[in-house]
């Protein structure tokens, strides 16, 4: 089953100036995003979405952009709500998901992202880059 | 891009929690799936080295 998963500030949440899309600048009630397509069940009141952070000295040059780190975030749900399509085939998802969340402060611990994996899949099923990037992984680094 | 992480959560049947840029040319994309994350290995990404010993 396929599931969009919005996690979405109730009314009247502080910090909401700082809540905008990127690509616009228009504010947004959004927090984050899911898409889900396991067969676990639906978050329910008092689940913490995850928040991604970088710690600088845990950058993997290769990735300099990434997130390194990871936490249970500062929104908790107190309420959700879900919606199916009319037409149950052939629709983008089978559910979407509003978990609406309070601003819940907490000091949570960081954990590592674990090893990124690299598969066939990270290049969309291109078999010639994908056996490009093992091969050059496999190059041992000049000093 | 996008789609890409679509298909593989669809694929794999994860619970996709987040999606960034890493500033990598060739993997431009960061996905990351909820719980333990394991994908079969490729034939070509085994390890020639330890499947002779």
């Amino acid at each position: 089953m396929r599931k969009w998963i919005v996690f979405r500030a109730e009314k009247r949440q502080p910090g909401w100036q700082g809540r905008k899309y990127a690509h616009t600048g228009s504010l947004t009630k959004t927090l984050a995003e899911h898409y889900d397509c396991s067969d676990r069940g639906l978050p329910e009141p008092g689940y913490r979405p995850s928040e991604f952070i970088q710690v600088k000295e845990a950058i993997d040059p290769n990735f300099p952009g990434s997130k390194t780190h990871y936490r249970d975030s500062d929104w908790e749900v107190t309420r959700v709500e879900t919606y199916t399509p009319d037409i149950a085939i052939g629709m983008g998802f089978d559910m979407i998901v509003i978990c609406y969340c309070k601003y819940s402060p907490i000091n949570a611990p960081l954990y590592p992202l674990p090893e990124r994996q690299v598969s066939l899949d990270s290049f969309g099923g291109d078999q010639e880059a994908y056996i490009r990037w093992v091969q050059e992984a496999k190059q041992p680094t000049e000093v | 891009m996008q789609q890409q992480m679509k298909n593989a959560a669809k694929k794999w049947l994860k619970d996709t929690v987040d999606t960034e840029e890493t500033d990598n040319d060739i993997l431009p994309v960061d996905c990351v799936f909820e719980g333990k994350t394991e994908f079969p290995k490729s034939y070509y990404n085994t390890d020639t080295d330890a499947d002779e010993e």
